[in-house]
């Protein structure tokens, strides 16, 4: 029992970076329905490109977020024009992006560990310190500050989605795209500009992930990009708020197995959740039925 | 230039199989005589595992490109297989040709298991359930921490195949003979289930999904059957690889390992029938190639399979059938159509 404010304050934190590594995944199979795999990749490219600005050139860890956010948004941009847009429409392309996406990620991470190297790098400190609050939680300001940005990325998604013209349009793409193109809105241009986004959130989840892990490496954003995939399952495909409270329950769960198991019974643990959860209610949290979403 | 060609577009030529048995003939013979060719431990070593990936790629081709299932959960079926003749030798005593028939019927009984919440589903979401299997199955053996199945390290030390042989190289070679019969055998299977009635049922699922409902087609059983059949073949190669090599270790469900053996059906041509073995071949010989170059193998692959993706849809099958039609008509011109 005593715990469990360890277990609530580990969830939040790996909570809020699961949230923006699947907020990708379902900004993405919301509006072109499909499975972006490179997302892992961009993952640790984003981190990479931070580690560079901030531990190599030594500007700010959060000057290296933004950098990163931008730099691997074009990179996604640019892995729509070569590895989706010809794809689209062909019979089986839903699969066909699958493999596509899944072997440009395999491209990147070879392309980091030939510039970077196999080694583990550590990632420079967004805040230094610690609290001690009650008996057994040691505060570190390091990760709140990661739950800060988090939050702080998310309600930025927020206003672009609610209170702007393309967060509109993309919203309208997400309900009903052939709608959407009737009313006016350039398909090719929301895509592109959805998967910059989602992109570019993979990049801000791996900067921020790797700044509370030890260590990063070139193979680090397979298993968060799993991670990420199952979050957006939960949440149910394509869902924006579904996919936010599934990223803190799954936080959540994952850091009580890891608490009371084990760090080595996450993973499947957290598999065998989610194939309970997708047999009992295959939707997934938001409620919209796997039929409607092929 | 200037002579008409609409019309010959507009009726194509049907395809000719006056080619078809002299090649699946020219085929056989060059598998049998490859061996005897490249005769040492090295080139027979690889011949076998082409043999056994031949298998693999075949079953998975079986669901993926023919029934529509997108499986990821291949290699944790093949790596079950082999695990169950490993501990069946090791602690029962069992004949390793008795543990790869069990391999085989275990792994087709985990592929209800993975079957039965997967296959209701659709697209996106099989592929991550699969892929969830898969991991769950790596877990279990790396988290294996009491070693009662090997750990990370695997199963050893349960006994090897062995069909006679005077020499290393005659002892391989004999092993090969084996894995060729079995690739052969799956293969003849497999085109008698793709051509029967239930295969024409899962093609038509696969194809056009409404109208095979519409036409009484029972979705959810012939997935789950085509899955297990699937299944037995893949555990059946997987037990064959590990009383083949000796040792079974979580190691083959590298998702390194996963990357290659998609490589290898989609660079093939899955949906076609020759099109993975081709794969299997062209993706192990390259990847022998490359031995040298030990970090540019993933990128090499990995270009190569998004171009095969981007460009050649059907795989390297395509062009190749498209030219086996081109001699076919050329011969058919010369000798007359069979009757």
């Amino acid at each position: 029992m005593s715990q469990i404010p360890l277990v609530l304050y580990q969830g939040a934190v790996l909570g809020a970076i699961y949230a923006l590594m699947a907020l990708g995944f379902t900004l993405i199979y919301g509006s072109l329905r499909f499975l972006n795999l490179s997302l892992g990749s961009l993952f640790t490219l984003g981190a990479y490109v931070a580690w560079v600005v901030s531990a190599g050139i030594g500007l700010p860890p959060l000057v290296g977020l933004v950098v990163a956010f931008v730099l691997v948004g074009i990179v996604g941009a640019g892995i729509h024009e070569v590895a989706v847009r010809p794809l689209v429409g062909r019979p089986g392309w839903e699969i066909a992006t699958i493999i596509s996406t899944l072997a440009v990620g395999i491209v990147i991470q070879q392309l980091i560990q030939i510039v970077w190297g196999p080694r583990n790098q550590g990632m420079p400190d967004l805040m230094s310190g610690s609290a001690r609050v009650g008996p057994v939680l040691v505060v570190q300001y390091q990760r709140v500050a990661v739950v800060v940005v988090a939050v702080a990325v998310m309600a930025a998604l927020w206003w672009l989605l609610t209170r702007t013209r393309h967060g509109l349009a993309i919203r309208a793409v997400a309900q009903n795209r052939d709608a959407a193109l009737l009313g006016g809105v350039s398909a090719n241009r929301i895509f592109l500009l959805v998967m910059a986004l989602g992109s570019g959130l993979a990049a801000v989840s791996g900067v921020l992930l790797s700044t509370v892990m030890v260590s990063l490496n070139p193979t680090v954003g397979l298993a968060y990009a799993l991670r990420g995939l199952v979050v957006t399952l939960f949440g149910g495909l394509g869902s924006i708020t579904g996919t936010l409270w599934a990223a803190f329950i799954i936080g959540l769960f994952e850091s009580f197995v890891a608490v009371y198991f084990g760090e080595g019974w996450k993973l499947p643990a957290l598999f065998v959740f989610l194939i309970v959860v997708l047999v009992v209610r295959p939707s997934g949290l938001a409620g919209v039925s796997a039929e409607e979403r092929t | 230039m200037s002579a008409p060609t609409a019309s010959a577009d507009a009726a194509p030529r049907p395809r000719s199989t006056i080619l078809d048995l002299p090649l699946l003939v020219l085929g056989l013979l060059v598998a049998i005589a490859a061996p005897l060719l490249l005769h040492t431990s090295y080139w027979v070593r690889i011949l076998i595992l082409i043999c056994i990936f031949a298998i693999v790629n075949q079953a998975w081709n079986l669901i993926m490109g023919y029934a529509g299932i997108w499986s990821f959960a291949q290699l944790a079926l093949f790596v079950l297989g082999g695990y169950t003749t490993a501990l069946l030798a090791l602690h029962r005593d069992w004949p390793l040709w008795a543990g790869t028939l069990a391999g085989a019927v275990v792994a087709t009984l985990a592929s209800l298991v993975i079957g039965i919440p997967s296959l209701r589903l659709k697209g996106a979401y099989v592929f991550l359930l699969t892929l969830a299997f898969h991991e769950i199955f790596r877990n279990i053996f790396i988290l294996d921490t009491d070693q009662r199945i090997g750990g990370q390290y695997g199963v050893q030390r349960f006994g090897k195949f062995d069909f006679g042989g005077d020499s290393a190289v005659e002892r391989l070679t004999r092993v090969y003979y084996v894995a060729l019969l079995l690739l052969v055998v799956v293969s003849a299977v497999i085109w008698k289930i793709i051509h029967s009635p239930m295969g024409l049922a899962f093609r038509s699922l696969r194809d056009s999904e409404a109208y095979a409902l519409s036409r009484g087609v029972p979705e959810y059983r012939v997935k789950l059957l085509v899955y297990a059949i699937s299944a037995f073949f893949t555990g059946l190669a997987g037990a064959f690889y590990a009383n083949y090599l000796g040792s079974i270790s979580p190691l083959n469900l590298d998702i390194g390992i996963l990357m290659n053996q998609l490589a290898m059906i989609v660079i093939g041509g899955w949906g076609t029938f020759f099109g993975p073995i081709i794969g299997t071949v062209v993706v192990r010989l390259a990847d022998e190639q490359l031995r040298d170059f030990d970090a540019l193998r993933p990128l090499v692959f990995g270009l190569a399979l998004l171009l095969s993706v981007l460009f050649l849809p059907q795989g390297i099958a395509k062009p190749l059938s498209d030219l086996k039609d081109r001699a076919a008509w050329w011969v058919e011109d010369r000798v007359g159509k069979p009757h």
